[in-house]
């Protein structure tokens, strides 16, 4: 285990102890899903892909891909992207394994 | 967010067309600059439509250069766009400002002066004064002092009781009640007490004028009872005495007659009641139906599908837009409303029936006599019938009033 593991560890261990939320101790990313029409990432590292049927996201934990169609970046800021549209799927994508959750 | 939106128009924002080979670097970099973009959609896989606030255009010209993107403004919006439409158009300009200020300028006097309430005092001579006191078409309204003028007004119109000012935009309101004045005696008028009604006189009391009935005459209608011309009294001996003057003797006085002739006058009231009583009432349960008529299409805003109730009575009310000169709003709005009814039946004793029908005539009798009238006998009788189900009531009620009414000749 390298230093940069060993923070990390210790920085779970601290969010599980203390009972805060993961978002802002890891730099996690905070998605919210309204409906099916809107969802908001926050954390977020910027976008790797923007298509009206897919929106791929650089995040902490991962590639993280939205599905659905006619989507539009409804505002982009350092901290959250909110993206508007018919959305069909989310996907998480962790060092290759994938986690769909919608 | 309104907030942002209303940041975005003041400041000024535009649509801008991004075209490159991965138009996501460009978006990646430019918030990471620091610049807010908003409703970024894709056109094609190298093309994006997207918003940004007017002063970041010139470091997002940098951002494209680095990579290796092109854009074109499409549109412009917000107020600095506005701004400089609006500073080609100056006259234009100038004339909303001179309107506005105008109508403020003109707002902040006082146009109309109503005046109500005024019986005795002409329109005019209230006018009149309230225009010594200050109050005068063209005055400021800061000016105005309503108190002062209230009081003005109640000292120099002394049949004035009370005066109330109010204003409301530049229309100023002065009410006015005047004291309520005893009526001045008209003398110089003739006139005969006559009666109005029939009636058998019971009192007498003569101001003014010659008595030409008595006590237990019975009267018509339309009958003098005061005469207003009073012939002389005639004394034997003055006739032998004053012969030459006989014609200035025989001269009739006319007068206002004036007197109070109390007479007892008779009212009738018929009531009848059913043993068994049949009817219609309402149950209390009412339905409504709102419809909105546009044109010639009405639409059912709010409406039970069908009246639920078996018998009902409907009530319809109209609200109208007011018209304005001879153009009228197609629109009205239609309130329906459905009371329900219900068929009874009772059926009553005779004691009851009579007491009902009793009621009904004394409320027939009790209509007809007038307020001064004191009521000095009542009395009931029952009229025989055939029908036994039927029981029928009349009523007679004897008053003691003032009979008497004046009529010029």
């Amino acid at each position: 285990m390298n230093r940069q593991d060993m923070a990390k560890h210790l920085k779970q261990k601290v969010s599980e102890v203390l009972e805060l939320p993961g978002d802002v101790v890891l730099n996690l990313p905070k998605v919210t899903l309204i409906g099916g029409v809107k969802v908001f990432i926050e954390n977020h590292r910027g976008i790797i892909e923007y298509t009206t049927l897919r929106v791929r996201i650089y995040t902490t934990a991962g590639e993280l891909t939205v599905y659905g169609d006619k989507l539009k970046i409804r505002s982009i800021i350092p901290d959250e992207i909110c993206i508007e549209g018919e959305i069909k799927g989310l996907l998480l994508n962790k060092d290759g394994q994938e986690y769909a959750f919608f | 967010m309104p907030f942002f939106s209303i940041v975005s128009y003041l400041m000024g924002y535009v649509v801008i067309l991004v075209k490159g080979k991965s138009p996501e670097k460009f978006i990646n970099l430019a918030f990471n600059e620091g610049i807010v973009l908003w409703d970024i959609t894709s056109i094609s896989k190298d093309k994006l439509l997207l918003k940004v606030r007017l002063s970041a255009v010139r470091t997002l010209r940098q951002v494209a250069r680095k990579t290796n993107c092109r854009f074109w403004i499409q549109k412009r919006t917000g107020a600095p766009f506005l701004y400089s439409r609006i500073k080609r158009r100056k006259s234009m300009a100038l004339g909303i400002v001179i309107f506005v200020l105008g109508l403020y300028f003109l707002s902040s006097f006082i146009w109309l002066i109503e005046i109500t309430g005024n019986h005795y005092y002409s329109s005019s001579e209230v006018l009149g004064v309230a225009a010594e006191a200050g109050l005068k078409r063209g005055i400021l309204k800061n000016q105005l002092k309503p108190r002062k003028i209230e009081r003005v007004i109640q000292n120099r119109l002394p049949e004035v009781a009370w005066v109330g000012i109010s204003v409301k935009g530049t229309k100023v309101s002065v009410e006015i009640v005047e004291k309520d004045r005893v009526k001045k005696e008209k003398n110089n008028i003739h006139a005969h007490v006559i009666a109005k009604k029939t009636g058998i006189i019971k009192e007498i009391l003569v101001i003014n004028g010659q008595v030409n009935v008595q006590e237990e005459d019975t009267v018509v209608p339309g009958q003098i009872l005061i005469s207003g011309i009073v012939l002389p009294v005639k004394k034997p001996e003055e006739i032998l005495e004053k012969e030459q003057t006989a014609e200035e003797a025989e001269k009739p006085l006319y007068v206002h007659a004036k007197g109070v002739v109390r007479a007892r006058v008779w009212y009738n009231g018929y009531g009848e009641a059913y043993l068994k009583e049949k009817g219609q009432r309402y149950t209390g349960r009412t339905a409504t139906r709102i419809s909105l008529v546009i044109g010639f299409k009405e639409l059912k805003i709010f409406n039970p599908s069908s009246i639920p109730f078996a018998e009902y009575k409907k009530e319809v009310t109209k609200k109208k837009l007011p018209s304005w000169r001879s153009f009228k709003p197609p629109v009205e709005l239609i309130k329906q409303k459905y009371y329900e009814l219900e068929n009874y039946e009772c059926i009553l004793s005779r004691e009851e029936a009579r007491q009902k029908a009793r009621q009904k005539a004394w409320a027939k009798a009790k209509k007809q006599v007038p307020e001064q009238a004191v009521i000095i006998r009542q009395e009931t009788k029952e009229i025989a019938g055939n029908k036994e189900e039927l029981v029928r009531i009349r009523m007679l009620v004897e008053t003691k009033e003032d009979i008497g009414t004046e009529k010029t000749f």
